[in-house]
């Protein structure tokens, strides 16, 4: 197998979890303008609760998953309820201090983070992944498993963007995300759609912490640079759809496979930020900069030939100041 | 106060497929209040973007005072003498009226003196204050006042900035009656001490008590000029206005 | 008793950062959350510089030194940060500041690593050597009076009104004639050369630095300081920064191990931030209740 190769499949599979939070993430940002961090921490969760529902109870492997997802989401839409409601408000309204809602989801990632690593303490945790066998793909040979998390992470994405876009509940959050008090005044009720979209979210992101935890070992913190990632892909694709998003999560596990290969010592995850940064910047400072650079000098050329097309409306001369007021 | 002529030529900005300004040219004299009217849409807040600074058109050029604004930063812009106030208010909700006023007075002081302005405009303040009626309120927090009693507070920082063209956007809307007189004096005033006042505002018969020139606008021309009496009696302003209702 | 001595001269440089962290972020409304690195910049200059010569007489020239690179760094990410909306900002100075730790992890041939510097001498002032707990404690002292005179200085001048109208509303402030990215970088310059300063007696007062000091949690933590303390206080954010400070070593006096007196020392910073934000949005020690009123003549 090529070495590009490799790393590309290398790159699937590790995206495939990583864009179960960067949409989550990107769509909550785009419909209620928060800063959901605590992605991260429910990714954990998910992937925990896998551990503690196979190792501790015995249970079986797909159901679980599907229990931590569900678990996962639903303290989603508790952290939205109890927590960032009462400080945003409804509609966005309520101004405390700029700094008030990201501290908030910030906040909450460190507590449930923190709390899981309390339970399960600070050493990485295993599960043995699921033998489904070995596939040949080209003349290489990978585990059958990985290529069913990427389909379920595929599938997974794919269910929540028809969600958005074929149900009621779905176009509803999209209208949320247009304006929140024109949405209620369509009769879109602000807190279902909320619960819904939180609900669904976090189980994204807890069902990427339990593929996560079946692929590899893991750690409490794990969900966090991951929510960094999806956030800084969702930063420069505002406006892409969830398949979007898919990809670009891929492409940038594609990045810090390379950088791992390439460079190595421990440089990956400066590298993967420091492209994706690079990335906002030009996408939000330097084409900007550039067509509003681009808009003045065609202005000033026009304004140097003198140009008076003779259609310009009447020229109006205001008052002298003798107005008699 | 400055002699100068605020010149817009050939103005044009699009945005989309909306045509905001249309070759839009039009000269704003010192010591004179004029109206910009018309439906929404028509390119009013648009005009009063770009000689603001907020927004760059497309085409053509704001003069004034031997500077070319277009281009220039918003900051500069004000630093120059323009000065606005916002159909959404924009009062500092953090800070009490007094220092609303005393950040208004400081333009043009440079930004990075440690001393106080007040000391320099503390009399300006405060007869601002008592013109408008706000000496009662100078140490509350604006967050905490009235709409109307905050749009004042939004006319006393352009009073305090002493600026020389003051960009007015709907300065009479939702104000009571006596509020409303302190607003039309004021104006009046500042009018009459030489300052350019460009007002957009949808009351017809504050048009005509404030401005001595009004300019009707309509997706971006100007289709009709002239003294607000006057320009109520083109046939061009019936079709605007009362379209609807025929 | 020696042992609350050294606790308390943390607990004062903390709190000093924590109110150069206030300057930088919470006068003019910059949502930047890489100020750790900063701080390293200070550590690392007098590290550096202490540990290659040998003794802390380069003391002066190591804190101006890293005045001056911090505030070459912040310039920098200050205007491109204030070229971004604002929701970038967050995300990009996070970002920054885990690059930042990971370049000090990596850069082995000036940080050493994740070995650190060790041996890292007192400073030095001309005769005064400050070698002992109590000078330690000293210099901390007079880092935090410096740092809350100059937060104070700058909170009530012209130009701490023009901040807060910046922060208020900043499309308004630019009508009002000030340059909003001229004031904003400005205070998040000032904000990390204090920052470099504190870094600099911190490396002096205890003898060896290593990257994990300097990490995102440690700038989460400056966030959580300031927002209980009080976002645009500076006497909030000296609270903040000392109350934060003191809580693992009480931990630990409740013999909490270690290992867990870290962990839930972070929930406790994450539930206070949060509680504070739903109860008391504007901290404990908000702006108002210390503004002086002025009186209309």
């Amino acid at each position: 197998m090529s070495e590009f190769l490799a790393i590309l499949i290398q790159a699937l599979y590790t995206g495939a979890e990583w864009a179960l939070i960067a949409v989550g993430f990107g769509f909550i940002a785009r419909t209620t303008n928060i800063f959901h961090l605590a992605l991260g921490a429910l990714f954990s969760v998910g992937g925990y609760a896998v551990f503690l529902l196979a190792v501790q109870y015995g249970l079986p492997l797909i159901p679980i998953v599907i229990v931590a997802a569900v678990l996962a989401g639903l303290l989603g839409s508790a952290i939205d309820r109890f927590i960032y409601q009462p400080v945003t408000g409804l509609y966005g309204q309520r101004k405390i201090n700029h700094l008030a809602p990201f501290v908030t989801s910030l906040g909450v990632m460190i507590v449930l983070r923190n709390l899981i690593q309390l339970w399960f303490g600070a050493s990485p945790i295993y599960i043995q992944q699921p033998d489904f066998g070995i596939a040949d793909i080209g003349g290489a040979k990978v585990q059958a498993w990985n290529l069913l998390k990427v389909a379920i992470s595929i599938a997974a994405c794919f269910a929540f963007a028809v969600w958005l876009r074929r149900t009621r509940a779905g176009t509803s959050a999209m209208a949320l995300g247009q304006s929140a008090e024109g949405a209620s005044v369509i009769g879109v009720s602000e807190k279902t759609v909320r619960f819904q979209i939180f609900l669904a979210t976090g189980c994204l992101a807890g069902l990427g912490g339990g593929l996560a935890i079946l692929s590899h070992p893991t750690l409490p913190g794990d969900g966090f640079p991951i929510v960094l990632y999806g956030a800084l892909i969702s930063l420069i694709l505002p406006k892409a759809g969830v398949m979007v998003w898919w990809l670009a999560s891929v492409g940038a596990a594609f990045i810090y496979a390379q950088a791992i290969t390439s460079i190595g010592g421990g440089w990956q995850d400066t590298i993967l930020q420091g492209v994706l940064m690079l990335g906002i910047v030009i996408s939000r400072v330097v084409i900007p900069g550039y067509q509003r650079y681009a808009m003045l000098r065609h202005g000033a050329r026009q304004r140097q030939q003198g140009k008076d097309t003779g259609n310009s409306a009447t020229t109006a001369k205001a008052a002298a100041q003798s107005d008699g007021r | 106060m400055s002699s100068e002529i605020l010149r817009l030529e050939n103005i044009s900005k699009r945005f989309g497929n909306i045509v905001a300004c249309n070759e839009l040219s039009v000269d704003f004299y010192p010591g004179t209040c004029t109206a910009v009217i018309g439906p929404n849409g028509a390119g009013k807040t648009t005009i009063m973007n770009i000689v603001a600074g907020s927004l760059i058109p497309d085409l053509g050029s704001v003069r004034w005072g031997g500077h070319e604004l277009v281009g220039m930063s918003q900051h500069r812009i004000a630093n120059l003498g323009i000065v606005r106030m916002f159909q959404d208010l924009k009062v500092f909700d953090g800070m009490t009226v007094y220092e609303n006023l005393v950040v208004a007075s400081g333009r043009g002081v440079g930004g990075w003196s440690l001393g106080k302005i007040e000391r320099r405009s503390g009399q300006l303040i405060d007869e601002t204050l008592q013109r408008l009626g706000l000496s009662g309120h100078a140490n509350r927090l604006t967050h905490d006042l009235s709409y109307a009693e905050r749009k004042l507070v939004a006319l006393g920082r352009a009073i305090c900035s002493g600026g020389k063209i003051l960009l007015l956007d709907e300065p009479a809307s939702g104000m009571d009656k006596a509020s409303l007189k302190l607003v039309l004096d004021t104006v009046v005033s500042l009018r009459n001490s030489g300052a350019i006042i460009v007002i957009v505002e949808h009351n017809l018969s504050i048009v005509q008590e404030l401005a001595s020139y009004a300019l009707l606008l309509e997706e971006g021309k100007i289709i009709a000029s002239g003294e607000p009496a006057e320009l109520y009696r083109n046939s061009n302003f019936g079709r605007v206005y009362f379209s609807l209702l025929q | 008793m020696a042992y609350w001595i050294t606790v308390i001269t943390f607990a004062l440089i903390f709190g000093s950062l924590a109110v150069s962290y206030n300057i930088s972020v919470g006068y003019v409304g910059m949502l930047s959350i890489a100020h750790a690195a900063f701080f390293s910049v200070g550590a690392y200059v007098y590290g550096y510089f202490g540990t290659v010569v040998g003794d802390g007489n380069w003391f002066i020239v190591a804190v101006l030194l890293a005045m001056a690179i911090a505030a070459a760094i912040s310039i920098v990410v200050g205007v491109v940060i204030t070229l971004l909306p604002e929701q970038f900002v967050i995300m990009g100075t996070f970002a920054l500041q885990v690059i930042f730790t990971t370049l000090l992890i990596n850069l082995t041939s000036i940080t050493n690593g994740v070995q650190g510097i060790a041996g890292i001498p007192a400073p030095q002032i001309g005769p005064l050597v400050f070698d002992t707990r109590e000078a330690s404690l000293i210099m901390a002292a007079a880092l935090a009076v410096f740092t809350l005179g100059l937060a104070w200085i700058l909170l009530k001048s012209n130009i701490g009104l023009r901040s807060r109208a910046v922060r208020d509303d900043a499309l308004a402030a630019q009508s009002m004639g000030i340059s909003v990215r001229t004031v904003q970088v400005g205070f998040f310059a000032i904000g990390a050369m204090l920052a470099a300063i504190a870094g600099t007696i911190y490396a002096g007062v205890i003898g060896y630095i290593d990257p994990s000091t300097f990490t995102i949690e440690t700038s989460v933590q400056l966030l959580s300081m300031v927002v209980i303390g009080g976002i645009g206080n500076p006497l909030g954010a000296m609270l903040g920064g000392i109350v934060i400070s003191v809580l693992p070593p009480l931990l630990i006096e409740f013999n909490i191990g270690e290992s867990s007196a870290a962990a839930i020392q972070q929930v406790l910073f994450g539930v206070a931030m949060i509680a504070v934000i739903m109860l008391r949005p504007r901290g404990l020690l908000p702006e108002r209740l210390i503004a002086r009123k002025r009186q209309a003549s």
